[in-house]
């Protein structure tokens, strides 16, 4: 048909006259891009010698960051800067290969940088350890050493492990609350100090183990009213929006058990509850979605489709 | 058109056309070639099965000579089914796209015709006794040569590029044993050498690499070392030797301590900016965005402003996309080349015009913005870090135009008073608990004209009934009215008197099932009447036309835009301007619905029209810039009920150009949701 072919002709050249008009904007934007990795000029090359001093003034730049409102730094390859640190102190220690007895002051300098970088890491036990060795010492790190000690010493007593396996879940909840209240107490006690950012983060995680615990429990109304208040209590927290992302999975769960139950005759489902649980779902999704971290976003919308296509089913299946 | 410009372009038809024939031919041809080949394949098979030897040296090389042949034949069929498909979309104006499809199968074709075949290591192995044997005659002695060195090649080939993988993802050994193995075939492979020299300067590399640091510590590093991590950034900073780049890097480490932070870090520039491992330390210093945070804010403003501008272009779809459309580092990998082509559609859909005339530039009117809770962070970290910094004052700037943190703000804010509370969701989702229902006056004078009046609802075009969710004046129905309210208005939507408005008849039916349910189970129906919508003023519509919206104005008419075409509607008899967005919603059906209209597109027509509508069979006549044009469209697939297996509808149309008749998909087919298994 003539009209047919005529109209087929003017798309085409309206086609051919966008693509006129678009490869322009393409070659302009990926001509912007940097070229680096086809000319090779690549970022700088991994250093094959570190002096005591580059490494501490690396780690020096870092002891102050405030671990639990953001992310931990990492190098611009992704790894964690503490942990570089202390691979690099344990080379430098390591070449050394001095004994313990044998120590001099740059073995204690090493010494005591581990213990700072090993208590950045959460790892107390060992940061305690490294500043008892330098305490004992009489360098000229001792004092120092002896007050950092002291005060690890406190956040070492929080984080022991139970001496044996629990014998109960109530016993196991006792256990996660007497910690969060220790962890509040060391958390108060050092608000001010470099320290107060560790022991806010250690308040969080077991507050997250207590969302845990009544999830695992099946107690979802409990694990939800928990995690809400882990919300309340860690509005500055880098994690809040995956908290967020917890909760609208509590939610979630909690309108998925609803329905089953529902299915299965076990309980008449109230739509108006059902459907306030999904609502509330969607709505910590979406908050979890606003977050700057494009992963987070993703792993919300992800959610969010996910819990659309669920309901899309639900609604048909709901009497 | 010129008569150029037409003989033009009949010739590149006549060109397409005589290139489609050759390739039917072409292809005619190779069909009764293969085919003649296997009608002989039974016989050859039983006269091979029955024979009391292994075929003769002669007959091994005539049949590795028809594989190779068969292979060759094989490749002219790919190639000229690609040049054929070519011509067929060139001649039939597909999109662009398409015919790079194409044209990129053709161009395969062609790349892979040298390449080995399957045929070919058939041949060579049939061949290959009688090679070693000596029992060839010349010609197939040369063919053997040849292939046997088209498979030393490929292997060759296939070696160094596993290398070259392997060198890629850092596995040497892998690497090394492929290299040597590529050597042993073929000694003087360039390749093979280049790769080898690439190992060779790894090895270099790591041996450096992982030389024993010097165990020795300077002497003044051990006091350097000691005061800073004891927080003495004073002493750090005297003790540090001056024409040391360790000491200079512990220097600014220190005054960075201290809280000379511009100073320090402008200290870094400087070492940074010289040569040794400390300078490496000192550009790793500023690329780190917690300890340098003018970067973060560089990075920030940077990424900013490039999600607006390709907003303003292009809306949400294409600032989402800015990293990807703009990345930092161009990789011609396969997965960057998929991003490109999306990326290429979305930014051929902001050609559109539309785009172009309406939204890009309400855009830029509207002062769009993308979101920028990145920035925010990176301007307050600088503020934080350096309150007197020499960008403190644009920091500021930002955070003052970017407003206020949105976590922050009372519309998506989940704090009240410290008090977590989730606000209501923004997704729009299939909802099981309808607890609201919109009834126009018009749908129960037919339905339920006494009950009505007895229930007082009069006075409005239209009636919210619901359990739960209404102001407190509205007023309750008992519960026998209620039921048999909701009873008569299912018989009307059940005998076609009524009509469910949206979000369709089984939804609105459904709605009003679970509504029901709800008052047998004990609830009180509430009804109260619907005040009436707010007439779009010229901005609203404005904003509709822009936004792609729709919107009621005065004297029922309805003004909306739907991709390129702006319509302004006039239904005859209503057309639910009373209805609540995601609200079902019942009114009175008309035996004929029908609508006057106006009508205009991106390409400049326009028109005016009217047009009628019965059992889903539309008729409609317009006058529009390119003469009258009347249409019909009978769907009769969806009265015989098969559209689910034939969604096509039958279309006359009727205009200066002629008429033309013939069928049509029905796009509405898949969305009728009865019809879904």
């Amino acid at each position: 048909m003539d009209r047919g072919t005529a109209d087929a002709r003017w798309a085409a050249v309206r086609r051919m006259r966008q693509i006129a008009l678009v490869t322009p904007v393409l070659v302009c934007t990926t001509g912007c891009a940097s070229l680096s990795r086809l000319t090779g000029s690549a970022a700088s090359a991994p250093t094959g010698d570190d002096s005591l001093t580059r490494v501490v003034a690396e780690l020096k730049l870092h002891l102050r960051d405030d671990t639990y409102r953001y992310d931990r730094a990492t190098t611009d390859d992704g790894r964690n800067v503490f942990a570089v640190a202390l691979w690099k102190l344990d080379r430098i220690a390591a070449l050394r290969a001095r004994p313990q007895e044998q120590w001099e002051n740059a073995d204690f300098v090493i010494e005591f940088a581990r213990g700072k970088a090993l208590e950045k890491l959460r790892r107390y036990s060992e940061a305690e350890a490294a500043f008892e060795h330098v305490a004992q010492s009489g360098s000229l790190l001792g004092d120092s050493a002896a007050e950092r000690a002291h005060v690890v010493e406190a956040f070492v007593e929080a984080s022991a492990r139970p001496a044996e396996p629990f014998a109960s879940p109530e016993e196991e909840r006792v256990f996660i609350e007497s910690r969060i209240g220790r962890w509040r107490e060391l958390a108060q006690g050092t608000e001010s100090a470099p320290e107060g950012s560790l022991a806010l983060e250690e308040v969080e995680a077991w507050q997250v183990m207590k969302v845990d615990w009544y999830a695992r429990g099946d107690r979802l109304e409990e694990a939800i009213a928990a995690c809400e208040a882990l919300l309340e209590g860690n509005r500055d927290s880098k994690l809040f929006a995956k908290h967020l992302l917890r909760l609208g999975d509590l939610y979630a769960a909690s309108a998925r058990r609803a329905e089953l139950q529902s299915r299965a005759n076990l309980q008449n489902l109230d739509p108006s509850h059902y459907e306030s649980l999904v609502d509330q779902a969607f709505s910590a999704y979406e908050l979890a979605a606003e977050d700057r971290r494009p992963a987070l976003r993703r792993e919300a919308r992800s959610r969010i489709d996910a819990l659309l296509a669920y309901q899309e089913g639900a609604a048909s299946r709901v009497p | 058109m010129s008569p150029e410009a037409n003989q033009a372009l009949r010739l590149g038809m006549w060109l397409v056309l005589a290139l489609f024939v050759a390739g039917l031919l072409f292809l005619a041809l190779g069909g009764r070639a293969r085919a003649g080949e296997l009608s002989d394949a039974p016989d050859e098979a039983t006269r091979l099965l029955l024979a009391p030897e292994p075929p003769a040296a002669p007959e091994r090389a005539r049949e590795a000579r028809e594989l190779l042949d068969l292979d060759r034949n094989k490749k002219i069929a790919v190639i000229s089914s690609a040049l054929v498909d070519l011509g067929i979309r060139a001649s039939f104006g597909a999109s662009p796209i398409k015919l790079l499809q194409s044209a990129g199968e053709l161009g395969q074709g062609l790349l892979s015709w040298s390449n080995r075949t399957r045929g070919e290591e058939q041949a060579l192995l049939l061949l290959a006794p009688d090679a070693l044997g000596g029992g060839l005659d010349e010609p197939t002695r040369a063919l053997y040569d040849r292939l046997a060195d088209r498979e030393r090649t490929s292997l060759v080939n296939r070696l160094l590029d596993d290398s070259e993988k392997a060198l890629f993802a850092g596995e040497y050994r892998r690497a090394r044993i492929a290299v040597d193995r590529a050597l042993e075939l073929e000694p003087g492979s360039d390749r093979a050498d280049r790769l080898l020299d690439a190992l060779e300067g790894h090895d270099r590399r790591v041996a450096t690499a992982v030389a024993p640091m010097s165990p020795h510590v300077a002497a003044w590093e051990v006091p350097v070392a000691s005061a800073l991590l004891v927080d003495a950034a004073d002493r750090a900073e005297k003790l540090a030797p001056a024409l040391d780049a360790s000491g200079e890097l512990a220097r600014a480490a220190a005054r960075y301590e201290a809280g000379e932070r511009a100073e320090a870090l402008e200290d870094f520039r400087r070492i940074a900016e010289g040569k040794g491992d400390a300078s490496g330390v000192a550009r790793e210093i500023l690329d780190d965005r917690s300890v340098n945070p003018e970067r973060a804010l560089d990075d920030e403003i940077k990424s900013y402003s490039r999600r607006r501008s390709l907003g303003w272009l292009g809306g949400d779809a294409l600032a989402d996309r800015a990293p990807k459309v703009i990345p930092e580092d161009v990789e011609l990998s396969e997965d960057q080349l998929r991003e490109l082509k999306e990326t290429y559609k979305l930014i051929r859909k902001t050609v559109d015009p539309v785009n172009l005339v309406l939204q890009a530039p309400a855009r830029v009117v509207r002062d769009w913005q993308p979101d920028g809770s990145a920035l925010r962070e990176a301007a307050t970290r600088y503020l934080e870090l350096e309150p007197q910094g020499a960008r403190a004052e644009e920091a500021r700037q930002w955070l003052a135009k970017l407003g206020k943190d949105e976590r922050a703000s009372a519309q998506v804010s989940p704090f009240r008073d410290g008090y977590f509370m989730l606000p209501h969701a923004r997704t729009h989702y299939a909802h099981v608990a309808p607890q609201r229902l919109v009834v126009s006056a018009d749908a129960l004078d037919v339905q339920a004209p006494e009950l009505a009046h007895a229930l007082g609802l009069e006075g409005s075009s239209a009636f919210i009934l619901g359990d739960r969710g209404l102001p407190d004046d509205a007023k309750a129905i008992d519960t026998a009215h209620a039921l048999e309210l909701l009873a008569r208005l299912g018989d009307g939507l059940d005998e076609g008197a009524l009509q469910g408005r949206s979000p369709n008849q089984a939804d609105v039916l459904e709605a009003l099932r679970r509504l029901d349910a709800r008052v047998r189970a004990g609830a009180t129906l509430h009804a109260i009447a619907r005040t009436p919508a707010a007439l779009a003023s010229l901005g609203d519509m404005g904003n509709a036309v822009v936004d792609g919206k729709r919107v009621n104005t005065y004297g029922d008419i309805a003004l909306s835009r739907n991709d390129d075409r702006i319509e302004a509607h006039r239904s005859l008899g209503g057309d639910g301007g009373f209805c609540l967005a995601d609200t079902p919603c019942i009114d009175r059906k008309l035996p004929v619905d029908g609508a006057v209209f106006a009508q205009t597109n991106a390409t400049g027509s326009a028109g005016v029209g009217a047009r009628a509508e019965y059992r889903q069979a539309q008729l409609s006549v317009m006058m529009s810039s390119s003469g009258p044009r009347a249409s019909l469209v009978l769907p009769i697939a969806r009265w015989l009920g098969i559209q689910h297996i034939l969604p096509v509808e039958a279309h006359v149309d009727v205009g200066l150009d002629g008429i033309s008749a013939g069928p049509r998909l029905d796009g509405s087919a898949n969305d009728d949701p009865s019809q879904k298994l």
